[in-house]
């Protein structure tokens, strides 16, 4: 029996709550089956919603089409503390070994992440799933000359999933007539590639942050948003300057030469 | 009345009248003799077509009656057409109600072959096709389509969300609204400060989309449960490609089974809908060192739904007919099968294929051949195999259920229709009650084969004999036997008949006593079973059983006993009772005993009195009490007090053999006559003075013979028989011998007036024309001592009522 052994990754999985990590989760199970990773967990609880919330007529709607009143910051503290747990049990029974670790942080949930995934390989980013349909895996191919790590990764996850890979690239259409390979879908701007990201059914996003062609954390935010599923980071770290390590989770120690 | 010649004494074969040196020079034979009747019953049973003509077999053990039955019935099995396999199937509607299916004989496992085939085969073929690529890319098709509808309604959403500058906002609960001013999020407090308007708008707008993406969200469901729908319905597309065509493989070969087809076809539809299973199982890794492609999938629990539950199956090939089945234990799970149930966390579980067959399934279309006693005393067998053979059908129904015992799950599997003819094995007691007491038996049971123990002894049947004595030797590997030696076993099967003109048909004690007799000849290296051979045999057989015949004659010889065999006395006789012991039963001589007085008319029966004589010993007193009112001094009321006793009798006493010893002694006691010790009397009598035949004559004779031999034989000694037991007589050698010589005498007699001349040695007496017995005579003295007695008591009677006090008077009103 001969194989190829795929190169150890450290994954970050980061979510807003533990319902959005939960599909990360389950993503990063399929990546942990094939690329034997150490895993972090980072909850960061956002503050902004809590001073959206109060007005009359608002609610908040669950995945499942029911309304609740918003909470009261006590309400939201009890809850966050809740998935902090949950996020932390199923983390440490996902990890091989001891090879886990866990941080909270508060603050605004793309910039957090990114910042604290300096010196992680992945970050993936979790979303709230509203059914569970198994969906394409997108690619937001990175410039040719650029590393395909990301390329390699969708289809792993693809693979996993059962799904297939479809690659999405942004910029001017490529020579011989702008028709690409068949799973290849082109895009001539953000937008027109957010809008169709947006009607896509997709089980995750994968991008090279390092790479391109997105690399700030807002046009990070606008796929985030758009998507409405995990988007599996490349280069997390890379994408825009960072400020600051995090203080608890250790930046990834040199590659052995 | 005089002594019977040595040669009725005892009937002998005489080995030089026999056609033969030895039996290995006769022709064998392997059926029965004398029993054609039973034998012509046991056809009909087998013969008739007609239902409820089951067999009850009955006779004396020992009579050959099972293999006979066996034998008759085989060779009937044999003519009969080999009857249909049974196969318990998977309901794959309703599980607890496993389906019986009816095949052609030999083909059951052939079916179950086909299907360990298919799903063994299936378990490879459906994992592949839906791991291949066209499967893959129409499921993929169908979660796009669907996942894709569900996304554009929330892309849509979002897009009249900012239209109407709205945000979707994500919190740990949900989602939630928030309005957008300026291009910025509007916060609570913000919120506040806006004009009454403003915020009037806000809320509408707010309100109003919250609807719309709760309704969104609320679709998520619904797509789910179309996308299962479809996804089921590829799946069973894809696999009914495989799985139709494996099916129709097998239809094809088994096309001529007519009940198949029908379950085909629903297995088919069950392996389309549950195609999981086979994906599941081949998911699971094989274990142990063989290579997958051999793996045994249909072993594996999770297709025990589609196994064939082989009940009964025939063998096509050996074509031996209907089955001839024998259940020598036939408890209620041995007979009408069972449902086994395996443990399982804890709970107890089964399915169809824990069902196992029982007799009745096996001897379905057959012959199953049971002995009656274990059937009845088996729990609940009776009972069902009454049910079976009143339904016609085979229902399996645990005794736990039955008794409510267990609560656990159970099956209802289809009752199997039953076409069986059953043959019971018993013993006459136990048929007589079976009609007596069950309603039942003789609706079921209409033919009786009742074997006799015994035939007529003449010159056929002994030569017969010979030849089924002589088969059963060659057949079991004993020495053949010499003439000498059968005719010694030959009347050695007089003797258990207890009939000098019959022969015991009881095989298993001759083929016992052949057995014995041949070791002996072997231990001699004799080549041949010899008349003494057979006579060692019967001597040693005695002498194990004897051990409480010794000791008794022993008490006898010694005195502790107390039995006159000289000399005369009044009123005392030596009657003569059996002991029996199981198979083994043996003469022993009592001493009887009356005394006589004035009294009311009364005869006391000692033995009744204390509740130690049965009902026959005291209906034979009672008759003895008739013969004597009836017979003597019949003008004078009746006016004799009496008792009656067997000395030293401890033990219970029945039978009326000993009534006429009883009368003698009474007769002796009222004329004063001594009775001759040396003979001992048996005979039952009626209330006309004539003795009856009694059972056991021969150990009765042989018991007296042996006290008298163990004190010395004086030439006085001997025993009054019935006439009508002369032809029973089949006395021992000894016996005879002595009889020969003149040293004892076997005397029989017809009447009470013979008896008694006998044993008083004085005439009975007739009475003369003037009606009076002659003077001297026993009768005479008997008749003048009644007379007395009645006088006596006239003028006690008369005395008493001078007196005044009337006690006779009461007495006299009470008793007469």
């Amino acid at each position: 029996m001969t194989g190829v052994q795929k190169p150890s990754r450290r994954i970050l999985i980061g979510a807003g709550s533990y319902a959005e990590a939960r599909t990360a989760l389950r993503l990063a199970e399929r990546l942990a089956g094939t690329l034997a990773t150490d895993l972090g967990g980072m909850l960061v609880e956002e503050t902004i919603w809590a001073d959206l919330a109060g007005l009359p007529k608002q609610r908040v709607i669950t995945s499942s089409g029911t309304f609740i009143v918003a909470p009261s910051r006590r309400q939201i503290k009890t809850v966050a503390e809740s998935d902090a747990k949950a996020f932390r049990q199923t983390l440490s029974a996902l990890a091989p070994q001891e090879n886990w670790s866990f941080e909270r942080r508060r603050g605004e949930l793309i910039s957090g992440l990114c910042e604290a995934a300096k010196g992680w390989d992945l970050l993936l980013l979790g979303y709230r799933e509203t059914h569970r349909l198994v969906g394409q895996i997108v690619l937001i191919e990175p410039p040719a000359d650029a590393e395909q790590e990301a390329r390699v990764l969708a289809d792993d996850l693809a693979h996993a999933l059962g799904t297939g890979t479809l690659a999405m690239t942004l910029g001017s259409a490529p020579q011989g007539g702008g028709v690409g390979p068949p799973d290849t879908e082109h895009f001539s701007s953000e937008d027109l590639l957010l809008a169709r990201i947006a009607r896509l059914h997709a089980s995750a996003v994968v991008l090279d942050l390092s790479a391109g062609p997105l690399r700030t954390y807002d046009q990070l935010r606008r796929l985030f948003a758009a998507a409405r599923c995990p988007i599996v980071v490349v280069g997390a770290g890379r994408g825009e300057p960072s400020l600051e390590h995090s203080s608890q989770i250790p930046p990834a120690p040199e590659a052995a030469t | 009345m005089t002594p019977l010649p040595a040669d009725r004494l005892r009937r002998q074969c005489d080995p030089a009248k026999l056609p033969f040196r030895s039996t290995d020079e006769l022709e064998g034979v392997s059926g029965l003799i004398g029993q054609d009747r039973a034998l012509d019953a046991i056809r009909l049973s087998a013969q008739i077509a007609h239902r409820d003509f089951n067999l009850f077999v009955l006779g004396p053990p020992g009579t050959g009656r099972h293999s006979a039955v066996k034998q008759l019935l085989t060779e009937q099995a044999a003519r009969r057409p080999l009857p249909s396999d049974w196969v318990y199937v998977n309901n794959f509607e309703a599980a607890h109600k496993p389906k019986a299916l009816r095949l052609p004989p030999g083909t059951a496992a052939a079916l179950r072959r086909e299907m360990e085939n298919l799903v063994d085969d299936l378990a490879n073929e459906i994992p592949a096709l839906f791991e291949s690529e066209e499967y893959q890319t129409q499921r993929r098709a169908i979660e796009q389509e669907l996942g894709e509808a569900q996304e554009s309604a929330m892309a849509d959403f979002a897009d009249r969300a900012k239209a109407e500058d709205v945000a979707l906002v994500r919190t740990p609960m949900g989602f939630m609204l928030s309005a957008v001013r300026d291009g910025q999020l509007v916060k609570s407090e913000d919120y506040q400060k806006l004009g009454n308007a403003e915020q009037a708008e806000i809320d509408e707008k707010i309100e109003r989309l919250q609807e719309d993406l709760a309704a969104v969200l609320r679709q998520a469901p619904k797509l789910e449960k179309e996308h299962r729908k479809r996804i089921e319905e590829l799946n069973a597309a894809m696999a009914e490609r495989a799985v139709s065509a494996r099916v129709a493989e097998i239809s094809g070969k088994l096309q001529e089974l007519e009940p198949v087809s029908e379950y085909l076809e629903a297995v088919r539809q069950d392996i389309i809908a549950n195609a999981e299973l086979f994906l599941q199982a081949a998911a699971k890794k094989n274990e142990g060192p063989f290579p997958e492609a051999i793996r045994k999938y249909h072993k594996e629990p999770a297709f025990d739904r589609y196994v064939v539950n082989v009940m009964v199956s025939q063998d096509n090939d050996a074509s031996t007919g209907a089955p001839v089945q024998v259940e020598d234990l036939p408890t209620l799970n041995r007979l009408s099968g069972r449902i086994e149930h395996i443990s399982h966390m804890g709970s107890l579980v089964t399915n169809f294929t824990m069902i196992k067959p029982g007799a009745l399934h096996r001897a379905n279309g057959g012959f199953l051949v049971m002995d009656a006693r274990r059937v009845l005393s088996e729990p609940f067998a009776w009972d069902a195999l009454k049910q079976s053979l009143k339904s016609q059908s085979i229902t399996i129904t645990s005794m736990a259920e039955r008794l409510s015992l267990v609560s656990t799950t159970s099956l209802e599997p289809d009752p199997i229709p039953l076409d069986v003819r059953v043959a019971l094995v018993g013993d006459r007691f136990l048929h007589a009650l079976l009609v007596l007491l069950d309603p039942d038996f003789s609706e079921l049971f209409k033919v009786q084969a009742d074997f006799d123990d015994e035939v007529e002894r003449t010159d056929d049947t002994l030569i017969l004999f010979a030849r089924l004595v002589g088969s059963y030797a060659a057949r079991e590997g004993l020495r053949p036997i010499s003439a000498a030696g059968v005719a010694r076993l030959l009347d050695e099967a007089t003797r258990l008949a207890d009939d000098s003109q019959k022969l015991s048909l009881r095989l298993g004690a001759v083929s016992d006593l052949l057995r014995e007799a041949d070791h002996y000849a072997a231990r001699r290296g004799n080549r041949h079973i010899d008349d003494g051979d057979v006579t060692q045999a019967v001597r040693e057989k005695d002498r194990r059983a004897g051990r409480i015949k010794d000791r008794m004659q022993e008490a006898i010889a010694r005195k502790t006993v107390l039995i006159d065999t000289e000399g005369a006395a009044v009123g005392q006789i030596n009657g003569l009772s059996v002991v029996g012991l199981g198979d083994y039963s043996f003469g022993r001589p009592s001493r009887i005993t009356a005394r006589a007085r004035m009294g009311a008319g009364k005869l006391v029966d000692i033995e009744r009195e204390v509740e130690l004589g049965g009902p026959l010993h005291s209906k034979g007193v009672m008759i003895l009490a008739g013969y004597l009112t009836s017979r003597y001094a019949l003008d004078v009321p009746f006016s004799l007090h009496a008792s009656l006793v067997f000395e030293q009798s401890y033990g219970g006493i029945d039978g009326d053999s000993a009534s006429s010893a009883e009368l003698y002694a009474l007769l002796s006691a009222l004329s004063g006559l001594p009775i001759r010790q040396g003979l001992a009397v048996t005979g039952s009598v009626n209330q006309t003075g004539e003795v009856q035949a009694i059972g056991g004559v021969n150990e009765k004779i042989e018991g007296f013979f042996e006290t008298c031999a163990a004190r010395g034989l004086t030439g006085d000694q001997g025993v009054l028989i019935p006439k009508s037991n002369v032809d029973h007589l089949m006395l021992r050698s000894d016996v005879v011998e002595a009889a020969k010589a003149g040293q004892f005498q076997v005397i029989p007699v017809t009447g009470i007036d013979d008896g008694i001349e006998i044993l008083t040695g004085t005439p009975a007496g007739v009475r003369n024309a003037d009606g009076a017995f002659p003077d001297g005579s026993v009768n005479a003295l008997v008749e003048a001592r009644l007379r007395a007695y009645a006088e006596t008591r006239k003028a006690f009677a008369r005395s008493a009522s001078g007196d005044g006090n009337g006690n006779g008077n009461d007495e006299d009103r009470k008793t007469v």
